[in-house]
């Protein structure tokens, strides 16, 4: 079998949610000599980027991304140590603190993104739901995150995330972080309107603004 | 009256299998998984009605199994509150088929409704979870619904502030708003004439404010109702039962509020009807339920007006018109809004869909709940009439309308297609709280549409 078929392989495995074959298949990309590294990020990330996009079009649903991201894991935990030995390096590409904010108990969009966001490689920090503000902040600050992501269902916890912003400042860290936001009620103007620095209208679109805004402050 | 059927909800709370809530996410969705295989059940996209009442009934089944094998989950103490098949019927056995909503001249009956029925639906319109701008534009808003004569109850909007705090869950202004919600809507009831109209609910979060707005003189009386929650999916809480508590002893009626999202842990559209099949069956047994709102959520676009939303609250409707007499009422939520022709081609569709598969109906939602004051009572008027118009209507005649009616709008439905429209303030005058020239235009043009297509609006 060709590296190149192993990786189409690999990204087949996490699209079709077969956890058993994506460990197979890495166990097999390690033996035949295929960088652990590449069969990450052009095997399962592009396994999951395409199970994401088809979420975002509703092409899948959650139960399938569920056991996409099963998968994705189930060959993670053989790839990633064997990443780590070569490269000596974390094949993480930046830690969230992720909750739904004070005053809400829905979390399934939370958790989508959630686990969206661990399957595309983030270290993912989840308080759950009705986290107050200062425990986002302080659960960044222990982690050294990059990201505090805040979600809600509900109107009555948007002012929350206003206060996340101001208490950001209040402590002098509100540089340290991208603050994003997003929600059923929550929109993109709103979001831009109270300073967040990420939206994303589905989880998906979430994952990607995550990417993006980590890609520019870690240029800068 | 009191329900000793809540003193054994609440003590199976206590005393049910323990699980941590993840786990019980994960077995609901790999067993509704497991049964949408086992009953066989297929979404049809050309079949928006299906046809095939076989289907309907494993429909009902596959609910049925979930919820007996699952129960209902209590958040409060991570156990599953479960009932066995024959108390379940029981209950089901000895659900009213006819409620009186509202008062005097402005009561309305309620029935149960099957398939194809001759009979009318009811509608409760409001701007369902809509923020709203507080004071005399929310009494507006409501009257703009009251005063269309077709509809029957009204109700459910969200305020974004009180008093010009902004609403945030437990805080003073939240029970204050819930009062507030209850005496303007008396309040828009009373200047549309129709003071003993149905107020369907207050959309205020914590359940223990909700209570503020029982009140037998300026608010929810005991011939009014409250929506209460169930969290998603199948679940309650103890905050929620004890708001039921005191609703039954008050005695008004009891609402049984569901979201299934569509595309969530249900999965698709064969996996959420069961899930919300069991949902009823929950709201029957353990809210005491005397009818429940069908408020189904695309887990991208926020509406149920797409295919596979109509197909699902379709057979949801048909599964409870063959096999129970639980009465299921649509909450038509749109993507787009107000002003738009979009809206109101959603709400034709889901009128006629819900109509002739034996609901009744609420609405209209608009953008998801995310924008201020996009809600009117004309896009709930065409929602009541279109379903008016399908009373007695044959399921093939309903598709063939859907076939030729959904095309002409469904490529508008994505969130970030979906046009937005314009608020109520631009839309009424504000003094009549009576339609401007451009939205009714809007909807004269869309009714002539419908009348090409042979649609008697009545």
């Amino acid at each position: 079998m060709s590296k190149v078929q192993i990786l189409d392989d690999l990204a087949d495995s996490v699209i079709n949610g077969d956890a058993e074959k994506a460990a197979g298949t890495s166990r097999k990309a390690l033996r035949t000599g295929v960088d652990p590294f590449k069969a990450i990020s052009e095997g399962l990330m592009k396994g999951m980027a395409k199970v994401g996009e088809d979420f975002s079009k509703l092409k899948v649903y959650l139960p399938e991304v569920m056991m996409a991201a099963e998968a994705m894991n189930a060959a993670l935990a053989i790839l990633e140590p064997a990443a780590l030995k070569k490269g000596g390096k974390s094949v993480k590409k930046g830690k969230v603190v992720i909750g739904t904010i004070y005053g809400d108990i829905h979390d399934i969009g939370k958790n989508i993104v959630a686990m969206l966001l661990r399957a595309n490689g983030f270290e993912v920090h989840d308080l759950g739901r009705e986290v107050p503000v200062d425990a986002l902040i302080n659960k960044a600050e222990e982690t050294k995150s990059d990201i505090i992501a805040a979600s809600t269902l509900l109107s009555t916890s948007m002012p929350y995330m206003e206060d996340l912003l101001a208490l950001l400042k209040e402590k002098g860290v509100r540089k340290k972080y991208i603050v994003m936001v997003g929600g059923g009620p929550v929109t993109r103007e709103w979001a831009a309107q109270i300073g967040a620095d990420g939206y994303g209208d589905d989880g998906d679109e979430a994952v990607k603004a995550a990417q993006e805004l980590l890609r520019k402050v870690k240029a800068r | 009256m009191r329900s000793y059927r809540l003193d054994e909800v609440t003590k199976r709370a206590f005393e049910g299998p323990y699980m941590e809530e993840r786990d019980f996410d994960m077995k609901l969705m790999k067993r509704t998984r497991e049964l949408v295989k086992e009953h066989d059940l297929r979404f049809n996209p050309e079949e928006l009605v299906t046809l095939d009442d076989s289907m309907a009934d494993d429909a009902w089944e596959a609910g049925m199994k979930l919820f007996l094998e699952l129960g209902f989950y209590c958040q409060t103490t991570k156990r599953c509150i479960k009932f066995e098949e024959w108390e379940v019927k029981k209950v089901l056995n000895s659900l009213s088929t006819s409620l009186t909503l509202g008062a005097g001249k402005d009561a309305v009956k309620m029935e149960m409704r099957r398939i194809e029925d001759p009979t009318s639906p009811v509608i409760h319109a409001g701007p369902t979870g809509t923020l709203c701008t507080e004071g005399d534009v929310y009494v507006k808003t409501l009257r703009s619904y009251a005063q269309e004569a077709v509809i029957d109850s009204v109700g459910a909007g969200t305020l974004a502030t009180i008093d010009g705090f902004k609403i945030r869950k437990g805080t003073p202004q939240e029970f204050r708003a819930a009062r507030m919600l209850g005496r303007w809507a008396r309040q828009a009831i009373s200047e549309a004439g129709r003071p003993g109209m149905h107020i369907n609910d207050i959309a205020i979060v914590s359940p223990e404010a909700k209570i503020c707005a029982l009140d037998p003189v300026n608010g929810i009386r005991p011939t009014d109702g409250l929506l209460v929650s169930q969290m998603i999916e199948l679940k309650t809480s103890f905050a929620h039962l004890a708001l039921i508590e005191h609703m039954l002893s008050y005695g008004c009626f009891v609402g049984n509020l569901m979201t299934p999202i569509l595309g969530g842990y249900s999965g698709g559209p064969e996996g959420t009807a069961i899930v919300n099949i069991a949902e009823h069956i929950a709201g029957a047994v353990c809210y005491n339920a005397n009818y429940h709102y069908l408020s189904l959520t695309n887990v991208r676009n926020l509406n149920g007006t797409d295919r596979a939303g109509l197909w699902t609250i379709s057979i949801e409707g048909q599964a409870f018109a063959r096999n129970s007499d639980m009465m299921s009422i649509y909450d038509c939520y749109c993507a787009a809004g107000p002003g738009t022709d979009v809206l109101l081609r959603e709400a034709a569709a889901g009128g006629v869909a819900s109509s002739v598969s034996g609901l009744h109906l609420m609405g209209c939602g608009s953008c998801g709940g995310k924008l201020l004051d996009h809600s009117t009572g004309l896009e709930a008027r065409l929602l009541k009439e279109m379903a008016l118009a399908a009373t007695g209507m044959r399921r093939e005649d309903a598709n063939e309308f859907l076939n030729t009616w959904v095309p002409q709008y469904e490529k508008w439905l994505d969130v970030t297609k979906a046009p937005k429209g314009k608020t109520f303030q631009e839309l009424y005058d504000l003094g009549s709280a009576k339609p401007k020239k451009e939205w009714q235009k809007k909807y004269d043009e869309i009714v002539g549409e419908l009348t090409e297509l042979g649609i008697e609006i009545r």
